[in-house]
């Protein structure tokens, strides 16, 4: 499983933005192309995109409370945010199971955060080591804000 | 959901009407896109019974334009605001922000009126109830704002807004508005800081020194490192006030005609003198003992509250035209009923300097802890003897106790029934006698007195295992089966003060209630007519600040009462901007009093010294000044305040930037509904823009929204309007971050009007 990543960092916002996605992967024997396509695009938007650059559960240490308590306030992206993905899919038959099919599914969350944190590293010139990639703490590592 | 009525309005005045009916506990519905969430989280602590729907209100989703300008009904959806030709064409900017709110589904329904007035996003705000019991905060009714010293990185924590009075205002039994004059004490006015708090206290140089404090111990900056020293920067404004009491306690203007008698000159009846005289009413304060001032001159001694602190204060009010009469016993030299017939109203402020006996056999033989402070600040020697047992945990008791320690006593050991923590001495104060060397025994009770004849020799403890009950009444439990015994040669009492109602005399027929005279809580009011009572004679042996807060109370009422006008609205305003010191959050150590080393202390010389101008200014900056950080998260308001609209609701109107100001927990008051909105046609020419800086586009809030309008002329900028969302006037240190945001945009939206 690989994913390319090709991002945009405005260093006067903090802003991430994600120009190009290229995954690909061998899944062995293709079963059924239209869900794979879906996991594979899945896996990658919300799990791995997402990850990288604005999930996160925040906890209030005073109520131990979970302030990310909905779908507003934790945020994870809608259809309308999401860039294209360029999906490549190869195929080798082989005799590892019984219709020679490869799993697919979390895998394709994998890569796509740390292709995301070294690209945004590689475009500020700055090693960052933490996720999420937020705007806060990208100015932070600018030396833009506290 | 729960159940609710829901009524369709057909004018406004149907729905004004049902708003403001009490019974119904009614609120507003015009899309609904805000209240089904706040109803569904359950995020208020009181559910409404009725819902009254303002969609079936006609006339009201106007958009049109006339020589005056754009107006636009408060029932006008998003969606059509977005899409309108005539709002597109000459007031683009305010399409813009309509169409970035949420998603097309919420624009469809919501209303621009709803826009307005829709509750703040903060997280703490609306944590919903059933996953954990929602949050209640500042807002809501609460003392704590959580965003203060919490996770404040979220797009509508910012700003500040007073919304409910601080914690520590709401502590104080007399609510003082403490951040509104610690606000003065950081800008160098100590002269609006003595007024603010004189509206509430007149006194502030006794209390700063007597007073348990209540508002310390309810400071928010208490959980986080150490609470303000209210109490040192209210002694430095306190002594200020006495040095310059001609200014702060100068005479009224004019005469009232109107006279009032006060009875006893302890706090509350100062207090009440002080107002009245104010309002011009001719106060004349009888006394039984040679100097005025009560417990404050005969109890609490010098090295608390200095005596010529005290005489001052009372110099003070005399210059006033406050007339004092000392050396005169009510109910023996005049009775109470010649007071009755001869003044417009009478004050009883007796107080509570009886003996209670709690039944002990041979208690005949202990002394009573009052009179023994009394006689020693009368400078009488008295018998004390070598080691002494102080039975009580109140801060008379600690008194007592300091005081016999410091007359040379070789022991003093305190035994009370409440455990440690329960004691209602002040914690400095019992640190205090633990420091000079007293023992103190928490959690025992009398149990025997042992004597030799008349001689007193020692004295029984029981363990007590708890005071108060399930309902927090005084009903001590004891184990009798574990005792101790104490040796001493004197038991001093402090366990409470009685109150003496027999200079009343048998013509008086006030209602009682087990020794202390029955008033009406908000009054003081007693069942006579022109007689009102304070005090400790109402309540029992209180506080000095208690005391004062009953004073006001009761001065307002009298001040009605006899000339006939309406009662004034003592409660604090609130509402407006606040601000606190950006360097607030992260000054940590709590400026302290310096004390006198203990081998100096005595009897007559005051244990701590005040704090400097220097030390006051940098404790105020400590102050969080309590208030909500959420503001209004409307994207539609930034643009329409750049436009300087007008806002018209049911009851006023006016600039929507006037009334967002002046708001506080809600845009508009009860019952109060928007009614439509007013853009200056001037604005067409000005170059309007809206941007909104988001983590999602497609629906999130803004983490920073610029609203600019430029007036342009050959290439100057000759006026500016730009109005910032979501950004704090004062950043905190999470979300210092979105500084940079806002140049940004800020610089891009002028690139823009090029």
């Amino acid at each position: 499983m690989i994913a390319f990543v090709e991002v945009e960092v405005d260093t006067d916002t903090g802003n991430v933005k994600i120009v190009r996605v290229v995954e690909g992967t061998d899944v062995g024997q293709v079963i059924d192309p239209y869900a794979l396509k879906m996991q594979l695009e899945g896996g990658l938007g919300s799990c791995g995109s997402d990850s990288a650059i604005n999930e996160e559960m925040v906890l209030d240490k005073d109520t131990g409370k979970f302030l990310t308590s909905n779908l507003v306030d934790f945020k994870w992206r809608v259809f309308p945010d999401l860039p294209v993905f360029e999906t490549h899919i190869e195929e080798t038959s082989n005799d590892l199971s019984a219709f020679g099919g490869i799993g697919v599914g979390e895998i394709s969350g994998a890569p796509l955060p740390g292709a995301i944190m070294m690209a945004v590293s590689n475009a500020i010139g700055i090693q960052l080591m933490d996720y999420p990639l937020t705007p806060g703490n990208i100015l932070k590592a600018l030396g833009k804000a506290r | 959901m729960k159940n609710f009525t829901h009524i369709d309005a057909e004018t406004l005045n149907q729905a004004a009407e049902l708003l403001s009916d009490k019974q119904k506990h009614a609120r507003l519905i015009a899309g609904g896109t805000d209240l089904l969430s706040v109803l569904k989280h359950k995020l208020e602590p009181d559910y409404p019974d009725t819902i009254v729907n303002l969609k079936t209100v006609q006339g009201l989703d106007y958009i049109e334009e006339d020589e005056k300008g754009l107006k636009i009904g408060a029932a006008a959806k998003l969606g059509d605001i977005a899409s309108s030709p005539l709002v597109k064409e000459g007031y683009n900017a305010l399409a813009d922000a309509a169409k970035s709110v949420a998603t097309p589904l919420v624009r469809n329904l919501a209303t621009i009126g709803g826009n307005l007035c829709q509750e703040v996003r903060c997280w703490y705000y609306r944590y919903p109830d059933e996953i954990g019991g929602r949050i209640k905060c500042l807002r809501k009714g609460g003392d704590t704002c959580n965003a203060m010293t919490g996770e404040n990185r979220n797009h509508s924590v910012f700003g500040a807004r007073k919304v409910n009075l601080s914690g520590c205002s709401q502590n104080c039994p007399a609510h003082v508005d403490i951040p509104e004059y610690l606000t003065k004490l950081r800008s160098g006015d100590i002269d609006g800081a003595a007024a603010i708090l004189m509206a509430s206290n007149p006194i502030p140089a006794v209390t700063s020194r007597v007073c348990t404090h209540f508002c310390q111990m309810n400071c928010k900056r208490k959980g986080y490192d150490e609470n303000v020293n209210i109490g040192g920067l209210e002694r430095f404004v306190g002594d200020y006030i006495l040095k310059n009491s001609s200014r702060f306690m100068a005479p009224p203007d004019g005469e009232s005609g109107k006279k009032v008698a006060i009875v006893g000159s302890g706090p509350a009846g100062l207090t009440a003198a002080y107002y009245l005289r104010k309002q011009g009413h001719s106060v004349l304060i009888y006394d039984k003992m040679e100097e005025a001032g009560g417990l404050l001159r005969y109890a609490i001694p010098d090295y608390r509250l200095p005596k010529d602190i005290v005489r001052k204060l009372i110099e003070a009010l005399e210059h006033m035209g406050i007339e004092f009469r000392t050396g005169v016993e009510i109910g023996k030299d005049i009775p109470v009923s010649g007071l009755v017939k001869e003044f417009d109203s009478v004050f009883l402020n007796t107080g509570a300097w009886k003996r209670p006996l709690i039944g002990l056999d041979g208690e005949e033989f202990t002394t009573f802890g009052l009179d023994f402070l009394i006689e020693v600040n009368r400078w009488m020697e008295g018998k004390i003897g070598r080691d002494i047992i102080v039975v009580g945990g109140g801060n008379v008791a600690v008194d007592v106790a300091i005081t016999a320690k410091r007359m040379g006593a070789a022991s003093v050991t305190m035994a009370c029934l409440e455990a440690e923590g329960e004691m209602p001495a002040s914690e400095e104060e019992i640190g205090r006698a633990r420091e000079e060397g007293i023992t103190i025994l928490p959690s025992w009770g009398p149990k025997e007195i042992l004597r030799d004849g008349k001689d007193i020799v020692g004295l029984n403890l029981k363990r007590c295992t708890s005071v108060f009950d399930e309902k927090g009444r005084f009903s001590p439990v004891y184990d009798e089966n574990e005792t101790s015994t104490l040796h001493g040669s004197s038991i001093l009492m402090a366990v409470g003060q009685k109150t003496d109602l027999s200079f009343l005399g048998e013509d008086m027929e006030l209602e009682v209630n087990r020794g202390l005279i029955s008033v009406e809580p908000s009054t003081m009011k007693t069942s006579m007519d022109k007689v009102f009572a304070v005090g400790d004679v109402t309540t029992g042996p209180k506080t000095v600040v208690g005391a004062i807060a009953d004073g006001k109370k009761a001065s307002v009422a009298v001040h009605s009462f006899m000339t006939g006008e309406p009662e004034g609205d003592p409660a604090h305003p609130l509402g407006g901007l606040i601000a606190f010191d950006a360097s607030a959050v992260s000054h940590s150590p709590c400026a302290r009093l310096t004390e006198r080393p203990k081998e100096e202390r005595g009897l007559h010389l005051e244990d701590s010294y005040g704090l400097t101008w220097e030390q006051v200014q940098e404790e105020a900056k400590r102050c969080f000044n309590c208030g909500c950080l959420a503001v209004n998260p409307s994207d539609v308001a930034a643009v329409l305040i750049a436009m300087d609209a007008e806002i018209e609701t049911t009851e006023r109107k006016e600039t929507l930037e006037a009334m967002m100001k002046a708001s506080h927990c809600r845009l508009v008051e009860d019952g109060e509904i928007v009614t439509g909105i007013r853009i200056p046609a001037a604005m067409k020419e000005y170059r309007v823009g809206y941007d909104k800086y988001r983590v999602r586009d497609s629906h999130d809030f803004a983490v920073v929204s610029v609203a600019s309008a430029y007036h342009v002329k050959d290439g100057i900028v000759e006026d500016a309007r730009i109005v910032l969302g979501a950004v704090a006037p004062i950043p905190l240190s999470q979300n210092s971050y979105k500084i940079q945001i806002a140049r940004t945009l800020v610089r891009n939206s002028l690139l823009n009007a090029k």
